[in-house]
C-alpha cells in the first residue's frame, strides 16, 4: 500500500511519512503545515489481478498537494479484475489538492475503482478525476468507479457508483463519449463566478463542463468528451485551486 | 369620436333566484376607504385575482397597469404563468411597477390550461408562498398563460377573475362567447385606442360582450386613457372590499358556454353543483 | 381511509393526480436538444431505470421503513441528496414533493412525517407508511412514474404513435423488475443505491437553464 501522511509539527516543517507501494510518492517540497508530493508509477500499471491502494492522510491545519507523474493505465484483465482504492482522510481545516492524471481503461480491462473520503470539520479537497475508456482507436473496457465522501460523523456529501463499459455505451450515462472528466471540490462551494463555458450552446452534450452544486458544500465540474484535451476541466481546476489554495 | 360605452357596475352579486344585480351592498363600499384590517368573519387572506384571456390580448400589460395604479395604496403580489420559462415575469419585473421580488413565475409544462384549472397545485403553492413571504398582501394577481378562449381559472385558485380580449383580435370575438367572456367577473376589451386602426367598433364590441354576459360588467380599456384605467382601478378596489367584507363568493365561469334549450328563457349550464351553490347565496 | 396497496399505487401513479407533476419531462426536453435521437428514448428509459429510478425508489422504500418506525428522515434526506448531485434534480424533487405533501395533507390530515421541502421520494415513502402501500408496489410506482413522465413529455416534444410510447413504459417497468427485491429489502439509508448517470445529470442542469423550454424539468 502506498501511504502519504502529512501532520503538523509544533515547530518547524510538517512531518511527512511516505510509504511506497505500486505507486511511489516523492517529496517535492515541504514547509510549515504543508507539503508537495509527486506520485510516480512504479511499473506497468494495473494488470489483471493487480490491486493498487493509496492512503492519504492530511492532519489538522495541514495542506497537501499531490501531483501525478504520468497517468494510470489499466490493461487487459485476462480473467481477473484489477482494482484501485484511494482512501483519503482529512483532519480539521486540512486541505488536499490532487491533480490526478487520466485513468485509462484499455480494451479488455476490467477495473474496480473506489475513492473514499473522510472529511474533518472545515477541511476541503480538490480532486481531478479523468476516466478514459480506451486508448486512441479503442472503445475501452469495463470500469466500476465509486466515490464515497462523508463527513467524519458519517454525513453523506457525495456518493456515486458509475458502471461504464466501452463496448456498451449507454444513452444517459456517457452517451457516445468515452471520457468523463471531473473536478471535484468538496468541503467548499465554488464561487458563483466560476466560469461556465457552456452558455446557451446547443448540440450533443459536448465538452463544455456542467457545474453540479451539491447539497452540502461542494461543487463538481464535469465534462463528457471524445477528446481529453478539450474538456475545459483543466481551466476550472486552475480557477478553483487559485481560489481555494493559493489564498491559504 | 364619442367615448366608448364603458359600464362598470361596482360589484355584482347574485340574489337567491340567480339573477344578478348591481345594487348589492358591496357597491356601496367607497373604493377610497378600503380597509386592510380584517373584520371578524371576513376573508383574512389576500384577494386572489385571476387574469385570463387569449395570447397577445395584453394580460401582462393590464397587470402592469393595475400595479402602476395601485402599488402605492395596497400591497400587491403577482404570479405569472408562462408556457415558456418566465418571460411574462421578466417583462413585469422590467416594467418597474412593483418590487421584482413580489413577481414570481410558475411554469406550466406546456399545459397552461391545466395549471389554472384542473391541477392548480403549482399555482396555489406559489400564491401561498408569496403570501407568506410578503405577509400581509391585499391582492395577488395571477396571470394565466395565454391559451385560448376556453381557459378560465378554477375557483380553487382565484377568488375573482378578469377575462381579457382586445380589439385587434377582431370585433366579433365578444359575441362568440365562451365561459370566460360570458361569466368571468369582469370582461375587459383591451387596447381600444387601436380600434380605429383595426376597423373595430368598440361600442358594438362592448354591447356584444354585455349581451353575452347578461349584464355582467364589461370594461373598455386602454392604458393610454386615464379614465379607463381609473375604472379598472375602482373595479379592483371594489372587488377587494367585497372580498374583505366576505361579500364575494368565487364563481366558476364553467367549462363551457351556457346555452339555451328551445323554450327556455334562462340559460343553463351542466354544472349543477355550481348552480346549486348560488342558490345559497345572498 | 382504508384501501388496498394496489388501489393506492394506482391512484398515486395516475397522471391526473393533482400534484403539479406535468411540468416535468425528466430532462427529456434537454436530452433531445442535446442530441438524443427520438428513436433512442427507450434506451434513455433503460438507463433511467438502472440509475435515477433506483435511487428514487430506494429512497422511497427507506422513507417508508423509517416513517413506519417513527424514525427521523433527515439522514436519509442527506443520503439521497449526496446521490443526487444535480441541483436541478433536487429542486424539482422538492417542488413535486411539495405538491404531493399538499395532497397528502388533504387525504391524511396531520399524519405525514416529512418536512416542507422534502423531496418527492421521501414524501411518497411517508405516504406509503401511513396509507399502507407495500415496499414492492412503492418501488414499482416510482419506476412507472419516472418512465411515464418521460413518455408523456415525448408525446408533446416529438409526437409519434402514442401506443408506441405505452409500449416503452411497459418495457421500462420490466427492465426495472430485477431491482425490486433488493430495493424492497432496504432498511439502512447508507445502503441506498447510488448509480450515477452523468449525462442525465448534465441534461437535468441544461434543462433548468433552457431558454423557451416547455418543461421546467
Amino acid at each position: 500500500m502506498t501511504r502519504i501522511h502529512l501532520s503538523a509539527t509544533p515547530s518547524g516543517p510538517a512531518t511527512l511519512r511516505l510509504v511506497p507501494g505500486l505507486l511511489q510518492p516523492r517529496t517535492i517540497s515541504r514547509g510549515v503545515h504543508r507539503a508537495h508530493v509527486a506520485l510516480v508509477a512504479g511499473g506497468a500499471m494495473l494488470l489483471g489481478g493487480d490491486h493498487v491502494h493509496v492512503e492519504i492522510e492530511v492532519g489538522d491545519d495541514c495542506a497537501l498537494e499531490i501531483q501525478d507523474v504520468g497517468g494510470t493505465v489499466a490493461y487487459e484483465s485476462r480473467g481477473a479484475a484489477s482494482r484501485m482504492d484511494v482512501t483519503i482522510r482529512l483532519g480539521e481545516r486540512a486541505h488536499l489538492l490532487w491533480r490526478a492524471h487520466p485513468f485509462v481503461v484499455t480494451d479488455g480491462a476490467d477495473v474496480d475503482r473506489a475513492t473514499r473520503l473522510e472529511m474533518g470539520a472545515h477541511s476541503a479537497v480538490l480532486l481531478r478525476e479523468t476516466l478514459v475508456l480506451g486508448r486512441s482507436g479503442e472503445r475501452g473496457g469495463r470500469l466500476r468507479s465509486a466515490v464515497r465522501a462523508r463527513d467524519r460523523d458519517g454525513t453523506a456529501i457525495f456518493i456515486e457508483d458509475l458502471a461504464l463499459d466501452g463496448t456498451r455505451p449507454r444513452a444517459g450515462v456517457l452517451g457516445p463519449h468515452r471520457i468523463l472528466d471531473s473536478a471535484m471540490l468538496l468541503g467548499r462551494r465554488a464561487e458563483a463566478e466560476t466560469p461556465s463555458p457552456r452558455g446557451d450552446r446547443r448540440g450533443p452534450a459536448g465538452p463544455a463542463p456542467r457545474l453540479l452544486h451539491l447539497e452540502r458544500p461542494g461543487t463538481i465540474a464535469r465534462s463528457l468528451a471524445m477528446d481529453a484535451h478539450s474538456t475545459g476541466i483543466e481551466q476550472i481546476m486552475d480557477v478553483w485551486a487559485s481560489e481555494t489554495w493559493d489564498k491559504g | 369620436m364619442p367615448e366608448p360605452t364603458t359600464i362598470v357596475p361596482a360589484v355584482t352579486t347574485e340574489s337567491a333566484d340567480g339573477r344578478r344585480s348591481a345594487d348589492a351592498p358591496a357597491s356601496a363600499v367607497d373604493p377610497t376607504s378600503v380597509s386592510t384590517v380584517s373584520r371578524p368573519g371576513a376573508a383574512r387572506r389576500a384577494l386572489r385575482l385571476g387574469v385570463a384571456g387569449p395570447v397577445g390580448t395584453g394580460k401582462s400589460s393590464l397587470i402592469a397597469t393595475v400595479c402602476r395604479a395601485l402599488a402605492r395604496e395596497i400591497r400587491l403580489g403577482v404570479i405569472t404563468n408562462d408556457i415558456f420559462t418566465d418571460e411574462d415575469a421578466r417583462f413585469l419585473r422590467s416594467a418597474g411597477v412593483l418590487d421584482p421580488e413580489r413577481i414570481r413565475a410558475v411554469e406550466t409544462g406546456a399545459c397552461p390550461h391545466t395549471a389554472i384549472r384542473d391541477d392548480v397545485t403549482a399555482n396555489l403553492a406559489a400564491v401561498e408562498q408569496l403570501e407568506v413571504d410578503f405577509d400581509p398582501l391585499d391582492v395577488v394577481l395571477v396571470e394565466s398563460g395565454g391559451d385560448n378562449l376556453t381557459a378560465t381559472f378554477s375557483p380553487a385558485l382565484v377568488d375573482a377573475q378578469l377575462f381579457v380580449l382586445d380589439v385587434a383580435g377582431g370585433g366579433d370575438v365578444a359575441r362568440k362567447g365562451g365561459p370566460g367572456i360570458g361569466r368571468a367577473d369582469l370582461l375587459v376589451v383591451n387596447k381600444i385606442d387601436l380600434a380605429p386602426h383595426v376597423g373595430v367598433d368598440v361600442e358594438q364590441m362592448v354591447a356584444d360582450g354585455l349581451e353575452a354576459r347578461e349584464g355582467r360588467p364589461v370594461l373598455a380599456l386602454s392604458r393610454h386613457r386615464e379614465e379607463t384605467v381609473a375604472q379598472l382601478r375602482s373595479w379592483v378596489l371594489n372587488m377587494l372590499a367585497a372580498h374583505q367584507a366576505g361579500l364575494h363568493e368565487p364563481q366558476d365561469p364553467g367549462p363551457m358556454a351556457p346555452h339555451f334549450h328551445a323554450g327556455e328563457v334562462e340559460p343553463h349550464t351542466h354544472d349543477e353543483a355550481h348552480d346549486h351553490d348560488h342558490a345559497h347565496q345572498g | 381511509m382504508n384501501v388496498p396497496s394496489t388501489t393506492l399505487a394506482m391512484m398515486l401513479a395516475d397522471s391526473r393526480l393533482p400534484i403539479g407533476a406535468h411540468v416535468s419531462s425528466n430532462a427529456l426536453e434537454a436530452a433531445l436538444l442535446g442530441g438524443l435521437s427520438p428513436g433512442r428514448i427507450g434506451e434513455y428509459l433503460a438507463t433511467r431505470m438502472d440509475t435515477v429510478a433506483r435511487v428514487e425508489a430506494g429512497a422511497a422504500v427507506l422513507a417508508r421503513h423509517l416513517a413506519q418506525r417513527d424514525q427521523p428522515l433527515a439522514a436519509l434526506h442527506a443520503e439521497w441528496a449526496a446521490r443526487t448531485p444535480s441541483r436541478a434534480q433536487r429542486r424539482i424533487a422538492a417542488v413535486l414533493g411539495d405538491g404531493l405533501r399538499r395532497l397528502a395533507d388533504r387525504l391524511w390530515p396531520g399524519s405525514l412525517s416529512t418536512d416542507a421541502g422534502s423531496p418527492r421520494p421521501l414524501v411518497l415513502g411517508a405516504i406509503a407508511a401511513i396509507a399502507g402501500l407495500g415496499p414492492r408496489d412503492l418501488a414499482r410506482l416510482v419506476a412507472y412514474d419516472d418512465a411515464q413522465t418521460v413518455v408523456a413529455a415525448a408525446l408533446k416534444l416529438e409526437p409519434g404513435d402514442p401506443r408506441q410510447g405505452t409500449a416503452l413504459v411497459l418495457e421500462a417497468c420490466a427492465r426495472f423488475e430485477p431491482h425490486i427485491d433488493a430495493l424492497a429489502a432496504l432498511q439502512d439509508p447508507t445502503l441506498l443505491p447510488s448509480a450515477g448517470a452523468p449525462q442525465i445529470e448534465g441534461w437535468s442542469e441544461d434543462q433548468s437553464v433552457l431558454p423557451r423550454r416547455l418543461f421546467r424539468a
